[in-house]
């Protein structure tokens, strides 16, 4: 994908993000979504910044470190944890949602400028 | 305090991985780290093959004398050293992903629970686990084993 079609996806799970918002029930599919367009934002920055990117998610950490983006890397590793999290523990409130989006936010302005 | 062998069944270069971040994590929160459980396909050993196109994550639970359940404030340097830890390791095949939790382990669901303490593996302990898991017996177990008093 290229990095424009990644910016296209990112933009289009934030508008989902923003439908969803309201509704409290929705704090899981929130941090999905969220996910997901953190990962287009990467993507998307990476092709910017260094003319590649890592088209899966799996071993994203060890390749932004590797990159240099350790930054990056620590706020995707915790992005990571809120989703897991998820998964095992039921663990989604509305700590976790403002977590999500505020690594969200950090995440698309690495990628923005 | 004691930090226990990690299984023979991790690749040298993950295992060396997973050695690095259980250190540094025990160095740097040593005041407030209880625990680190190793669970998932790994400690099942059932683990996807390093060589895979999609080789099994490590999966670590990190267990902190808090009862916040993001374990703030500390929560952003927890992850700058698991990076930390990554960075030394990047040949490592394996990702290690760790999941903070606060002692209570409150919210965790118990479907969870019972497997961590079915299949988890106690990595490193400093004195009583949290009730959720001191309740189990497998757990106490190690814990004996290893001369950590309860």
């Amino acid at each position: 994908m290229k990095a424009d079609a990644h910016r296209r996806h990112a933009e289009s799970l934030e508008r989902a993000i923003a439908l969803a918002s309201p509704d409290p029930t929705t704090s899981v599919a929130i941090i999905e979504i969220a996910w997901g367009a953190a990962y287009h934002w990467i993507s998307y920055g990476c092709i910017q910044k260094y003319q590649q990117h890592r088209d899966k998610h799996q071993g994203l950490t060890a390749y932004l470190v590797g990159l240099g983006e350790h930054r990056l890397a620590q706020w995707w590793r915790n992005f990571e944890d809120v989703r897991q999290a998820g998964f095992y523990g039921n663990q989604i409130g509305e700590s976790e949602v403002q977590e999500a989006l505020d690594l969200l936010g950090r995440i698309r302005t690495w990628a923005t400028i | 305090m004691k930090m226990i062998p990690i299984p023979t069944w991790l690749d040298e270069a993950s295992a060396a991985l997973v050695e690095e971040t259980v250190s540094l994590l025990i160095q740097r929160y040593a005041d407030i780290l209880l625990a680190v459980i190793l669970f998932g396909s790994i400690a099942r050993h059932e683990e996807r093959p390093p060589d895979d196109t999609c080789p099994s994550d490590v999966d670590l639970l990190a267990i902190f004398d808090t009862t916040d359940r993001l374990v703030r404030p500390h929560r952003e340097d927890i992850f700058a050293t698991i990076i930390d830890a990554c960075a030394l390791h990047l040949d490592a095949p394996r990702e290690v992903n760790v999941l903070l939790s606060d002692r209570t382990m409150q919210s965790w669901d118990s479907m969870f629970l019972d497997n961590l303490a079915r299949d988890g593996m106690l990595l490193y302990a400093c004195g009583l686990l949290p009730a959720p898991l001191a309740s189990r017996q497998s757990f106490q177990g190690v814990l004996e084993d290893k001369g950590v008093r309860r």
